[in-house]
């Protein structure tokens, strides 16, 4: 499918700021089931973008804003194909116990996606889950669907209903939250069981077409949020535990990392004597199926 | 035989003694020095103590304890008895410092490359990646000159068998050169016949040397050099002042700094400068908020991409105190064979990571016989030896590692050989440990500087660390050819790239900040002091409700004038909070106290004597009565007075000191500057409601008393009754009172005057080549024409009150707005950068 993506962040400063440093996580990889056909980030007041990539492989854009400005806006303009993204019967057959054993050898390189972090805490809750669904016997594919299943029935989605400093035992303990904290609880069960995982940040057609192919998705208005599980082989396969499916042709990936504030797709740091509102806009609109 | 000085120090069965051996004679290489000793008498040798307390307190050496040290930085102590190395011991000593220091960074560099020795299994995975210190953003930044370390440390101990073994890792931030340096100074003056007949290696270069490391960094030939250093809050920071003054580079935090298009620059008051190497004292955490620590305020938004872009080198690299986590310190041995395939020439002190279950198991079953300690930093968990690891408190200390046992490691406790210290001049025995300082040469090879801060601990039992107090000695190392004994005071001196008048925008505004604060406190005080003189002794109550309606708008503006509400000044509760009140937003306490903060944040460039005035302002308000409101109305009036008092001799005195003590560069000229500006605005204000308030109100037919009485009260309280009456010799008019408080030339409240004044400032700091500062000066050019050009006794004359009140109200706008142009021109730098600002305060 091909999609036209227009995603706008914008703060407004009560006072006037008088330097504003950016970081921005708006270039999608490019992988066989994942073409850009153009993309254009545009920062108003104009400030130019110098490039890098970073540790967890995300293309990221660095501005400086040196002089007063009392709103700055950042506009990620995008066309991008997504297609089918196959992943092997046979990989998804390994028993959890197996693959816990080889990625186990690979420590030096999964470390990271092993690892509780502030947002993503491994144990207690976790643990329980993390028995019931992640068994030494279980195949893969089955335990990772049904975990993305309990997920998605056990806990509510509720717009607003958390912020980004909601701590994840309260996430458990009252089992609602937005797709960020959907993503944060199956990472947090893949970790305790030992199994490599990762958060991404992307774009998802929320509303598609009338009579076409796809249901109607929750994400809507902002950047949505999923999981990826690395398997034997160092291939990655990509759950969305708020929308109970593999992510897919309506899932654009745009950054991963160990949590949301690894991928955060706009993050700065400003100096202004008062605060700031900050609004963000998503449309993902489907050209052609 | 046994000296008198030290026959009660026989070490016994303590094991090894650093100066005796084991019969109690003096090792050879202390047997001069203990011979010059052992002649002086009680006396002599406590005099001599306090000559060394007394030079080192001259020679402004401080180090911080506590959290509470604004002015309580804690003085340096010396011990008479410097240590002394011979020349092969410290051959071997050096010898194993640079092995470990080129092991280390070798590991550093494979560590955020390609691992290999994870991979190999060499090292567990979880000490290393689960490192705090491990900085994942550094995995893929340029190195400068390909290293992670350049200037690093490295602490070792004699244990009671007589071994040097190496205790912790100071790799990535290496503290106490200075004090290394100082000790040398201070004994070398103090002591000067004990350097006779020895050979001992100088050290004065240190700095210059440590210099000649950075600058080779560099790309551009006269590179801008900068230390970054926490500020004045950090317990070292004595030594940050003395290495960057040695080494003749700027001081600076981290807002000094700015980057813009990928680049570092410092914020002058003439202008920006690109910065090519920065030597850092801050732990990366709070170097950069944008890639650390988002609530960082002491680093540099934007410094990592300037380092990733290549335009600036740090130093150490981000990323090096990994070696520093003392997890690692079990796993030494395996990482010098791992990468250099031989045997550790040093030993090093058995440390147990309580990460580690089996390691863990083994300290605690034996817990009395450790140590506990975090991975970084100075602080000891278990008791300071002498007292005794009670049951409560070892439930204290479980509960606390349990947390976190991998946080944590342990090291045998009191493992350290005993060595003679003379603590007041009396000898004792004291424990010891020393840290050896390495630089990088321009050439990659590592040289160990030929000395060491020895830090002693305070009691024969206690800790060795200075966060926890204590002393240090002197260390001397042997030369192996004779070298001229006594350190000479001369040092080769760096040339400095920066201009001698280089002031930073930050030291300029606080400075600013400091004038500004203390002349709105100054004036608020003449204000608060004339209402309660005419309050309680002048007016009769119906005098007292003429005046009253204006002198709530007289008040000094408030900074933030959406929340202006009047100000209860008419009883006495509403003066005394006023005046004393901290959390009250524009009350004299809050302005001195805001004052004194920007004075003390560039107390490093304010006189001693300026210092110490500031110190007697922020004491009115700390003392213990201050924080308590009177009751009773009479003690409140009095309260208020005492204070208002202090505050009108103490400000004029601070201007005065500061005046004829300070170095007379640019820094100082913005507290006058910002002294100046305020003064103005507030006579502005003040006059804008002349028109409004005082004029008598002829509507309800008022008689000429009630005017005479606000007019006077008005111009006491902005202390110009007595000028008036200088000048015009007559009964107060509005006219005239207006005519002379903003455009006399000669009054020093008038406008004008402040305008005047002010702007000679300003074209002093003015740089011929820098055009944003030049804009404040024209501003203030156009505001004095447009005040020389109003006609005020005419206008007092014909014009509407209103007319007068919107012509006065434009103008002291105008005055006000001049605070961003001299901001955006000296402070902010937001025109310099080849982009207009969308809104300039206009």
């Amino acid at each position: 499918m091909l999609f036209q993506i227009n995603h706008r962040t914008e703060y407004r400063y009560h006072e006037p700021a008088t330097e504003a440093y950016m970081e921005l996580r708006l270039s999608p990889l490019e992988t066989p089931w994942q073409i850009v056909r153009e993309h254009a980030v545009r920062v108003l007041p104009h400030a130019a973008i110098s490039e890098y990539t970073d540790f967890f492989g995300n293309r990221t854009g660095f501005l400086s804003m040196t002089h007063r400005h009392d709103h700055l806006a950042i506009v990620n303009e995008l066309v991008v194909e997504t297609r089918p993204r196959e992943i092997s019967g046979e990989l998804l057959a390994i028993t959890v116990g197996e693959a816990r054993q080889v990625l186990g050898s690979m420590m030096t390189d999964v470390y990271d996606y092993l690892q509780g972090t502030e947002a993503v805490v491994v144990g207690g809750e976790a643990a329980v889950w993390s028995a019931r669904f992640l068994p030494a016997k279980a195949r893969l594919g089955e335990a990772f669907d049904a975990l993305n299943s309990a997920i998605h029935r056990e806990f509510e989605y509720v717009s607003g209903a958390t912020t980004n400093e909601t701590p994840l035992r309260e996430i458990w303990k009252n089992r609602r939250g937005v797709c960020q904290d959907f993503a944060h609880v199956m990472l947090s069960v893949l970790r305790t069981a030992g199994i490599p995982c990762r958060y991404v940040c992307g774009y998802i057609e929320s509303h598609p077409p009338k009579n076409q192919n796809g249901g109607p998705m929750v994400g809507s208005l902002a950047t949505h949020a999923w999981v990826e599980v690395l398997l034997p082989g160092g291939i990655w396969a990509a759950y969305d535990p708020t929308n109970n499916c593999r992510a897919g042709l309506q899932h654009v990936s745009v950054a991963f990392g160990r949590d949301f504030r690894d991928a955060a797709p706009v993050r700065g740091t400003f100096k202004t004597a008062g605060g700031q509102s900050l609004k963000v806009r998503v449309s993902m609109r489907r050209i052609t199926s | 035989m046994p000296n008198r000085l030290y026959k009660s120090l026989i070490p016994g069965s303590r094991g090894w003694n650093e100066v005796l051996d084991p019969r109690g004679e003096p090792r050879e290489s202390y047997r001069a020095i203990l011979g010059k000793l052992e002649v002086l008498s009680r006396n002599e040798l406590r005099r001599l103590d306090d000559g060394m307390e007394a030079t080192l307190r001259e020679m402004g050496v401080t180090f911080s304890i506590g959290a509470n040290r604004a002015w309580g930085a804690k003085a340096w102590e010396c011990d008479l008895l410097p240590q002394i190395f011979p020349a092969d011991e410290w051959a071997a000593l050096e010898a194993g410092a640079i092995q470990r220091m080129e092991a280390f960074e070798l590991f550093l560099r494979d560590i955020h490359g390609e691992r290999r020795i994870l991979r190999e299994g060499v090292l567990p995975v979880q000490v290393v990646l689960g490192s705090p210190y491990f900085q994942r953003p550094a995995c893929s930044l340029p190195l400068p000159s390909g290293s992670f370390l350049h200037l690093s440390g490295l602490a070792v101990v004699r244990t009671e068998d007589g071994v040097l073994r190496v205790r912790h890792h100071y790799f990535a931030n290496a503290s106490g050169v200075s004090y290394m340096m100082q000790n040398r100074r201070a004994l070398a003056r103090v002591m000067t016949p004990f350097f006779e007949g020895h050979s001992i290696r100088a050290i004065v270069d240190a700095p210059t040397d440590i210099l000649e490391s950075l600058r080779s960094q560099a790309q551009r030939n006269e590179p801008v050099v900068v230390l970054l250093s926490p500020g004045p809050a950090s317990a070292v920071y004595s030594e940050h002042l003395f290495l960057a003054r040695r080494m003749g580079i700027p001081l600076v935090q981290g807002s000094d700094l700015l980057v813009h298009d990928d680049r570092v620059f410092l914020r002058t008051i003439s202008g920006l400068e690109q910065v090519d190497v920065i030597y850092s004292r801050l732990a990366d955490p709070w170097l950069d908020p944008l890639v650390f620590r988002a609530d960082s305020l002491l680093g540099v938004p934007g410094l990592v991409q300037c380092i990733r872009k290549g335009s600036v080198r740090v130093l150490n690299a981000i990323g090096s105190q990994l070696a520093d986590d003392r997890a690692l310190l079990p796993f030494a041995a395996k990482i010098i064979r791992f990468y250099l395939g031989v045997n550790p020439l040093l030993p090093g002190l058995g440390t147990f990571w309580l990460g580690d279950i089996d390691q863990r198991e083994m300290v605690l079953s034996d817990l009395e016989a450790f140590e506990i300690r975090p991975l970084y930093g100075e602080r000891v968990l278990t008791p300071p030896p002498g007292m005794e690891l009670t049951p409560p408190l070892r439930k204290k200390l479980l509960q606390e590692i349990s947390k976190r046992y991998s946080a944590y490691v342990a090291q045998p406790r009191l493992c350290e050989a005993e060595t003679i210290a003379f603590p007041g001049g009396r000898p004792a025995a004291r424990r010891q440990d020393h840290i050896l300082f390495g630089r990088r040469l321009p050439g990659g090879a590592w040289e160990i500087i030929p000395g060491a801060l020895t830090r002693v601990g305070a009691e024969r039992s206690a800790h060795v660390a200075s966060e926890l107090g204590g002393g240090s000695k002197d260390t001397w190392v042997g030369s192996p050819q004779f070298q001229a004994a006594v350190e000479h005071e001369e040092f080769r001196r760096a040339e400095p790239r920066m201009p001698a008048h280089f002031v930073t925008s930050r030291v300029a505004e606080a400075f600013y900040w400091a004038g500004r604060y203390l002349e709105r406190a100054y004036s608020l005080a003449n204000m608060i002091a004339t209402i309660e003189a005419l309050e309680t002794e002048e007016l009769n109550p119906t005098e007292r409700q003429l005046y009253r309606p204006v002198w709530n708008k007289i008040l000094p503006p408030l900074e933030n004038r959406e929340q202006i509400s009047r100000r209860n000044i008419s009883s006495p509760p509403g003066r005394h909070s006023l005046a004393t009140d901290p959390a009250e937003s524009g009350s004299i306490a809050s302005s001195v106290l805001r004052a004194c903060s920007n004075a003390q944040s560039v107390l490093d460039v304010l006189s001693v004597e300026s210092g110490e005035v500031i110190a007697r302002l922020v004491r009115i308000f700390q003392s213990r009565r201050a924080g308590r409101t009177p009751t009773d109305e009479s003690e409140m009036t009095r309260v208020s007075r005492k204070i208002c008092g202090q505050i009108r001799m103490l400000v004029p005195e601070f201007f005065g000191v500061a005046e004829a003590t300070n170095v007379g560069d640019g820094g100082w000229k913005f507290c006058r500057i910002g002294q100046l500006l305020e003064r103005a605005v507030i006579s502005a204000n003040a006059l804008s409601i002349l028109a409004g308030g005082l004029l008598p109100d002829r509507a309800r037919g008022e008689a000429p008393h009630a005017e005479e009485i606000r007019l006077s009260a008005f111009l006491r309280m902005l202390t110009s009754r007595d000028a008036y009456r200088r000048i015009y010799q007559m009964r107060i008019e509005p006219r005239f009172a207006a005519e002379m408080l903003w455009g006399h030339p000669a009054v020093p409240r008038s406008v004008r005057y402040c305008l005047e004044h002010c702007r000679e400032s300003v074209a002093e700091s003015v740089t011929t080549n820098h055009h944003s500062s030049r804009r404040a000066l024209h501003e203030i050019d156009s505001i004095l024409a447009a005040i020389a050009h109003t006609p005020w006794r005419e206008m007092f004359h014909g014009a509407e009150t209103d007319e007068i009140s919107a012509h006065s109200t434009k103008l002291m706008e105008r005055i006000l707005a001049v605070h961003s142009l001299i901001s955006d021109g000296f402070f902010s730098h937001q025109s310099g950068l080849g982009q207009s600002p969308i809104s300039a305060a206009s």
